[in-house]
């Protein structure tokens, strides 16, 4: 690797460790560790949710499928446009008066608070959990890859580096470091997507130069749904749309917003951001089908379009601008699942079994438990093989399957009940299970049909139990408190 | 609110959440058999009844209104046309066969411009005001 790369990803290293220390002198309680205090401003929570929803997939795997399968990829990105939109109406303003008339720190804290139940509480810490480790294990194997191809060290040690970077900063400034980076490691995002879209399509001749071409050898992968077929791609916009609702790495940053009144410009912000970042799925993976279409280059495996385009097509500069935004992408995402899932740790779980925990034992035992969970993630990480394949499908299928329903229709809609959240939990999370390891595992013939996304039938399955027990029960008077957030 | 009008507008939303779960049921049931024209349409029903269910407040969509129905109007239109426009390549759209062109100039801005950049414009009358922020504070001094 160049000089110039090394020299901008070290300068972006040495940044992130200082806003970690930076952040490290504000820290001073578990409100501080946690919700960053409840005093972020609305630009920092719009780019930091952006940065967190959008993980290094965006710049390493998004490119790869899309050269693989074509324009049906794009499917996953187009969601961006009216995700956030949901968040925003369906989320910020109930999250943010919910942490004004509670003491909320996570989203089993306002799982809790709307049906009163440990239990509903403790199976959204489980099913937290089970994301936060799929989501960790591949952002940190993606960290590493990054890393390693960098500065031109062993897979192993890309990991402990980028464990070790993550872990300092998360540690010491929790989610204060964790939203600030988060602001920085956008906005490196939006730079590096945007000049490299502009590139790209300038070294395929324009996209209809590209279009042209690519049909000529393969018309399936110009149509609107790419190889998959559209049972698939339409799955993937119904998912990545609607289940921005059970995302707590975006839900729990309303709880942050210091002035409500300005969240108002908080989902054009993020959506905008995130639009703009989605260029680089859609240029890199379509000049570099183009380039291997007339010959030009050959991968040897998807995943290396967009880094072999940067090498060989992108002056140095942009190159080390590319990778720098490559590892704020999978930091930004792990740095918001270490906060998580330290907190479910040391905050969820046991008052789940009522057992209260102090302020002062959060704070201290948070900190323990993101060391924990971060270097368990590296280890994960080279030492599993295809265990993190496994793992990482538990990622925004899971958290969609079993907490949107409950939180995002439970917060708005008064005759929602306890018994409607616990049966979806339990159906989103074990019907998820059930679908992705079987496919994963091969225990049982392929249980559905090739043309249907496999998560959007836990997440349908999930709301429609949602709703239907919620129905068929008696709802429970609310307390003052929360009738007045859900009315405001 | 009065206790009469809270009740209407919690009899409105339990029939919105109703219709919401037929359409996710037809959703499902159309994902699972493959007709996608269908499947992609009840979707864009269940977007629509789920922003509108964010965006009520006492019972009504208010100024919303307009722009969700023009919101769904457009994912219908964008999915008919991805299912049934031309994927000739000889006959591209800025850059795109027509049917993808439908995916990348309409599916994709359209929520955009329809449903984001609203909210933050009609907040102030339709989200949260200043007078709905003091009354939660004044709820939350009371409580301390």
């Amino acid at each position: 690797m160049n000089a110039t790369i090394v020299t901008i990803a070290a300068i972006y290293f040495a940044g992130m460790i200082a806003i970690g220390l930076w952040a490290a002198r504000k820290t001073k309680t578990s409100e501080d560790y946690f919700v960053a205090g409840k005093g972020v401003g609305m630009w920092a929570i719009a780019l930091a949710t952006m940065s967190s929803a959008m993980s290094g997939f965006l710049f390493i795997g998004g490119p790869g499928i899309h050269y693989s399968f074509g324009m049906g990829t794009l499917m996953l990105t187009f969601p961006a446009a009216v995700s956030f939109a949901l968040a925003w109406y369906m989320l910020a303003k109930r999250m943010r008066l919910l942490a004004a008339v509670r003491p909320m720190m996570t989203v089993p804290d306002a799982i809790h608070a709307r049906y009163d139940s440990n239990l509903a509480r403790g199976l959204s810490a489980i099913a937290i959990l089970l994301g936060v480790v799929g989501y960790l294990a591949t952002q940190t194997l993606a960290m590493g890859v990054i890393l390693g191809q960098i500065f031109g060290i062993e897979l192993w040690m890309g990991v402990a580096l980028g464990v070790a970077i993550v872990a300092v900063y998360a540690t010491a400034g929790g989610m204060i470091a964790g939203i600030y980076t988060d602001v920085v490691q956008g906005g490196i995002m939006l730079l590096a997507a945007l000049i490299t879209a502009y590139l790209a399509i300038d070294v395929g001749g324009g996209l209809p130069n590209m279009t042209q071409v690519i049909a000529a050898n393969n018309p399936d992968w110009v149509s609107p749904w790419g190889g998959l077929g559209p049972g698939v791609v339409i799955g993937w916009y119904f998912v990545f749309s609607l289940g921005i609702l059970g995302q707590p790495q975006v839900a729990h940053k309303f709880y942050m917003i210091r002035e409500p009144r300005r969240m108002k410009w908080g989902a054009v912000v993020a959506a905008a951001a995130a639009m703009v970042t989605s260029l680089v799925w859609l240029s890199v993976g379509t000049v570099m089908r183009y380039l291997a279409d007339i010959g030009d280059i050959s991968l040897a495996s998807p995943d290396d379009a967009a880094p072999l385009f940067m090498l060989q097509y992108a002056p140095s500069l942009l190159a080390g601008v590319f990778f720098a935004g490559v590892a704020a992408a999978s930091m930004s995402t792990a740095d918001s699942f270490l906060n998580i899932g330290a907190a479910a740790f040391v905050r969820d779980l046991p008052m789940a079994f009522g057992r209260e925990t102090s302020a002062d034992f959060q704070f201290k035992w948070g900190r323990i438990f993101t060391v924990l969970l971060a270097v368990a993630s590296g280890l994960v990480a080279v030492f599993s093989g295809q265990l993190i394949a496994i793992l990482g499908i538990f990622g925004w299928g899971t958290f969609a399957a079993a907490l949107a329903p409950a939180l995002g229709l439970g917060l708005n809609w008064a005759r929602a009940t306890t018994a409607g959240a616990i049966a979806s939990l339990i159906v989103g999370v074990s019907l998820q299970l059930l679908l992705e390891l079987n496919n994963a595992m091969g225990w049982l013939p392929e249980l559905l049909p090739g043309h249907v996304y496999r998560a959007a039938v836990s997440f349908v399955a999930s709301f429609i139990v949602f709703i239907g027990v919620s129905f068929a029960t008696s709802p429970r008077n609310l307390p003052d408190d929360i009738k007045a957030v859900m009315n405001a | 609110m009065t206790t009469r009008t809270q009740q209407t507008a919690d009899r409105g939303t339990d029939q919105l959440v109703g219709l919401l779960g037929v359409a996710f049921l037809m959703t499902g049931i159309t994902m699972l058999a493959g007709m996608t024209m269908l499947f992609a349409w009840g979707m864009s029903l269940v977007l629509t009844l789920c922003l509108a269910l964010g965006a009520r407040r006492q019972g009504r969509l208010g100024p919303f209104k307009p722009w969700l129905i023009a919101a769904l109007v457009v994912w219908l239109l964008a999915f008919a046309l991805m299912h049934a426009a031309s994927n000739d390549a000889t006959r591209l759209m800025f850059g795109f066969t027509e049917a993808t062109a439908a995916a990348v100039y309409l599916l994709w801005p359209a929520p955009f411009l329809l449903v984001t950049l609203p909210y933050a414009f009609l907040f102030d009358r339709h989200v949260l005001s200043d007078a709905d922020w003091e009354a939660i504070e004044q709820f939350r001094d009371q409580k301390q």
